[in-house]
């Protein structure tokens, strides 16, 4: 194991029937970075994604995550090692038959070890600091907006306070201001908590505000890896036209401008 | 809850302060914290609390630690280092918060937090528990001065309690009598809008849903034939074998073949086949109704204009008309069959015998009123199961529960059309 890798990926093959999804993939993913994986649509990168929650076996291949393998280690300890992971879901996943306060307080509950007033405050945070409001917080998820199940989910996710954080397609669905609040509190965790972010994304603004590196998935395969600014030159019909009319925005000290930016913006807010 | 308590030589790299020796450890008892938190007002305590989590882990690695240490200037400080993350305080929250509580006790003390190396919410909650939900006089690395920034000065509010309701029993009475009533109402809007649907359908006929229809019979009808003939031949067998040993002490054996005759095919037939139809078919039609509202595949069929009683309602309910009685006669067919066997088993009825008497005992009344009930417990079956499905709102609770009443209430249905039936046409097929 290398120790800088949280997430230690190789050879990842995956075939569905005849279908090749990806090929001999190799991916590490280093501790306290905010790793993007793109791609364009089919490219598996939901499949390479779930791959690395466990939530499906690659055909070929070894997926380390803090070390312990995720095929073929007990289930205590996959358990153990899912506790210190927060996932946010494309759709939120919010268990429908329950409230927001309770979907939150689930994670916390099932350690077995919290007074109840201790939960009641830790939700309570978790869920003031992604902007829900204390009314909401006995409604059910079929009551959310589509933006609110989002926050929710997320608060979800950063019940546990996890150290690993899984993002799919975290601002689709959420208007451009609370793309911005997320992006800082995105930042603002990985900060104090030394975070590490694996997200899939399609938005170039998010990429460009948190991505420290970004992976490229086409032709079944990695085909780049690293910094947004190296990651745009890359010579690749994908690149070119996810890119189209960023590049420019992508340059390294563009990027370091914004960022500060971003941070100067939301400590005067 | 176990705790060890390191001397300083074993823990403190750099400790300043005086070496206090091992003292007991506070354990679960309060007092035993209150007596810590008084005598480490004199002498500089030093205790540390180890983690067990993860091998490998990096909070198992630097646990969270409290100790006090007294300043060249003869104040007191108290120096919290390690992680301060909830996975590193799980194991000891409950002792390192008793602690911390003592050592807040003393208000001149500063607090020393720049050796916490990582501060999650927990971790910031628990020391803003421990100082008496206020800020004291505290050093801080200023990544961590957010952590501090969201918690307030008042705990947070207990959830309203419900309120206990002395009338709840009869409030639920007259709520379950107006849900009875809207079911009731909302069944015949949906049987009077398939009704409008099919009289649409047969002024166009190029519009019937075919392939719906064809798939609904196979699903429900010939995917059901192996468990109907299952269960019919088990109680054809049971039914022939009880009455056999009743009717052999009167002597009447050849009875057996009216008997097993008009009550399998006027009353048991039907019913079995609708019990068996509303469990496997009346079931997966709820079901499906209920995922596609979840899924929004019901708002989509609406917006594109197609009718959901059209497209999805009436398929099934013509379906389950064609497959149920088809599905009676199956079941009376295998049902016959087993209590024909035991018959002979038991009391030495011929097949011929058995074969030849069973048309003359047997009006040909009983065989339509058979089959006609099919027709009707199998639209009964499917109009109940639909609505049921309709009525489900997009969360998973909802879908469970409405598809349990749906097999609930066809079933239910079922038997006391049965029922009504029995009476009304008790002149009818009998002699």
């Amino acid at each position: 194991m290398s120790s800088s890798c949280i997430i230690d990926a190789r050879g990842i093959t995956t075939r569905f029937g005849a279908t090749v999804v990806h090929r001999d993939i190799d991916l590490c993913v280093r501790t306290g970075e905010v790793m993007a994986l793109i791609g364009e649509s089919g490219s598996g990168k939901t499949t390479l994604l779930r791959e690395l929650l466990g939530l499906s076996r690659p055909s070929a291949g070894t997926i380390r995550v803090f070390g312990v393998p995720l095929q073929g280690c007990s289930e205590e300890a996959l358990a153990l090692n899912r506790r210190r992971w927060g996932v946010l879901f494309q759709e939120g996943a919010l268990f429908s038959a329950l409230s927001v306060y309770d979907n939150v307080a689930l994670p916390l509950h099932e350690l077995r070890a919290l007074p109840e007033d201790v939960v009641r405050e830790l939700v309570m945070l978790k869920l003031a600091l992604v902007e829900i409001d204390t009314a909401s917080a006995s409604k059910l998820p079929a009551q959310l907006s589509g933006g609110m199940v989002k926050r929710v989910a997320l608060a979800r996710a950063l019940a546990l306070d996890p150290e690993l954080l899984f993002l799919d397609e975290p601002t689709a669905g959420l208007d451009p201001e609370r793309s911005a609040g997320f992006v800082a509190l995105i930042e603002r965790l990985r900060r104090e908590l030394n975070l590490t972010v694996v997200m899939v994304t399609h938005d170039v603004d998010t990429l460009i505000a948190l991505a420290d590196r970004v992976a490229v998935l086409a032709d079944q395969r990695l085909i780049t890896v690293g910094p947004l600014w190296d990651v745009v030159k890359f010579p690749h019909d994908f690149v070119r036209s996810f890119f189209l009319g960023h590049t420019s925005r992508c340059e390294q000290e563009k990027i370091d401008d914004f960022r500060r930016g971003l941070v100067q913006s939301r400590r005067a807010a | 809850m176990p705790m060890n308590e390191d001397s300083s030589g074993e823990s403190a790299a750099g400790a300043a302060g005086t070496r206090p020796g091992a003292r007991a450890a506070p354990g679960a008892a309060g007092s035993a914290s209150d007596a810590t938190a008084g005598s480490a007002a004199q002498a500089a305590a030093d205790a540390t609390v180890r983690a067990t989590t993860l091998a490998g882990d990096d909070a198992s690695a630097h646990p969270p630690r409290a100790r006090r240490v007294v300043d060249p200037d003869g104040r007191a400080r108290i120096q919290v280092s390690g992680q301060w993350v909830l996975r590193a305080l799980l194991p000891q929250a409950a002792a390192l918060h008793r602690r911390l509580m003592g050592y807040a006790r003393d208000a001149g003390v500063r607090w020393d937090l720049q050796g916490v190396q990582t501060l999650d919410a927990a971790g910031a909650l628990l020391l803003w528990r421990s100082w008496g939900r206020r800020r004291p006089q505290v050093l801080l690395r200023p990544e961590h001065e957010a952590a501090f920034a969201d918690l307030s000065p008042e705990p947070a509010p207990p959830p309203p309690r419900p309120v206990h309701d002395p009338l709840a029993l009869v409030v639920g009475i007259g709520r379950n009598a107006l849900a009875l009533g809207s079911h009731l109402q909302q069944i015949v809007l949906l049987s009077g809008q398939l009704v409008f649907d099919a009289l649409r359908l047969a002024r166009n006929p190029q519009r019937v849903p075919w392939r719906e229809i064809s798939a609904n019979v196979y699903r429900t009808g010939a995917q059901a034939l192996p468990i109907i003939a299952l269960v019919g031949f088990l109680v054809g067998i049971v039914l022939s074998y009880l009455s056999a040993k009743q009717l052999a002490s009167y002597g009447a054996n050849i009875y057996i073949i009216n008997l097993l005759g008009v009550g399998i095919v006027r009353e048991l037939g039907p019913m079995l086949a609708a019990i068996l139809v509303a469990g496997r078919s009346g079931s997966s039609m709820t079901a499906q109704l209920g995922v596609m509202r979840v899924t929004e595949e019901l708002d989509a069929l609406t917006v594109m204009g197609i009718s959901q009683t059209l497209r999805l309602v009436l398929p099934k309910v013509l379906a389950l008309a064609i497959a149920m009685p088809l599905l009676v006669l199956w079941c009376n067919f295998i049902a016959l069959l087993g209590g024909m066997l035991a018959a002979k088993q038991e009391l030495g009825v011929t097949y011929r015998q058995f074969l030849q008497t069973l048309p003359s005992t047997l009006p040909v009344a009983n065989l339509w009123l058979g089959v006609g009930k099919g027709v009707l417990f199998g639209v009964l079956i499917a109009v109940i199961a639909c609505h049921y499905g309709l009525r489900i709102k997009p969360n998973t609770e909802s879908l469970a529960a409405g598809t349990t009443d749906a097999v609930v209430a066809s079933i239910t249905t079922v038997i006391l059309v049965d029922a009504a039936i029995a009476i009304i046409f008790s002149s009818v097929g009998l002699r």
